[in-house]
């Protein structure tokens, strides 16, 4: 018998899905525009496809298998207000200093160091606290046009509003934004790259 | 081009000033968007997109760098990965 048909599921899980973890992280970012929800879905997700590994086809992309299980697992479970993911929510403002750095903390395989992963965490923090103060819709509208860089009149289409309402709440996105992150510095993260 | 009455006014004055159009009341910004376009044969920015280049300036590009590299990040974090290894081995 084939050796490899003997391996342990668990291992050929491992080696197979974990190298998906950046992806399903990129994905995870774009359904939630969380970092801390994200990573409950790619975790979430990890624990789903290994209990539903044996349903997986060999020979069929592990990727695009497991994309399927973080989408339906946020539109099933995270996008409905039922049940949001518990641990954090940075635009509910359930999250700390603490927990940030806790969060980014160095392993040794990292190139990053620890001061740097700190610094890291102090940004991510100062943008998703500027964010969290837009208005969802404008918040929504933002992220959809300046940095996912859809077009005004997909937006439009999506959002089922008018292109002039998507470039207003844009412009007062913007706006609010310089004005909140006007005295926030770029150069620490600059000076420890 | 029907005029729809909800108070977006648009004057198009064409190069060389040989020709003005002036067109009121346009639905939104986008018909009006679309009327210039026509008129003038080319792409306007009210149909495109946000253009950071074009639409902000330097201070507002590196903020939005940073929003994008928060919100859009190419890796996951570090210790995703040992968690993701960590809940598997713990099945």
């Amino acid at each position: 018998m084939d050796p490899a048909q003997e391996e342990d599921p668990k291992k050929i899980f491992e080696r197979q899905a974990l190298p998906a973890v950046d992806m399903l992280y990129r994905q995870a970012m774009k359904y939630t525009n969380n970092p801390f929800d994200a990573e409950d879905l790619v975790q979430d997700t990890f624990e789903k496809g290994f209990k539903a590994f044996s349903s997986f086809k060999p020979g069929t992309n592990l990727e695009a298998w497991l994309s399927t299980i973080l989408k339906n697992t946020y539109f099933n479970q995270y996008h409905k207000a039922q049940r949001r993911p518990k641990k954090l929510d940075a635009f509910s403002g359930d999250y700390s200093d603490s927990k940030l750095y806790q969060a980014g903390k160095v392993n040794p395989g990292s190139a990053k160091s620890s001061e740097q992963v700190y610094m890291d965490g102090l940004i991510s923090k100062d943008i998703l606290d500027a964010l969290k103060r837009l208005p969802e819709e404008r918040r929504k509208i933002f992220i959809e046009t300046a940095v996912d860089g859809k077009s005004y009149k997909q937006v439009a289409e999506e959002n089922n509003i008018k292109i002039g309402t998507v470039m207003s709440r844009l412009n007062r996105a913007r706006t609010q934004l310089k004005k909140d992150l006007a005295g926030y510095s770029v150069a620490p993260k600059l000076a420890a790259e | 081009m029907h005029p729809q009455n909800t108070g977006t006014a648009l004057i198009v004055i064409k190069a060389g000033c040989t020709e003005v159009a002036c067109m009121e009341d346009f639905s939104d910004l986008y018909q009006a968007g679309l009327a210039l376009e026509q008129l003038m044969g080319s792409e306007s920015r009210f149909t495109e997109s946000f253009n950071p280049d074009r639409d902000a300036d330097e201070r507002e590009r590196e903020i939005l760098e940073l929003i994008k590299q928060v919100l859009r990040p190419e890796k996951a974090p570090d210790e995703l990965l040992e968690k993701c290894f960590a809940l598997i081995e713990n099945m």
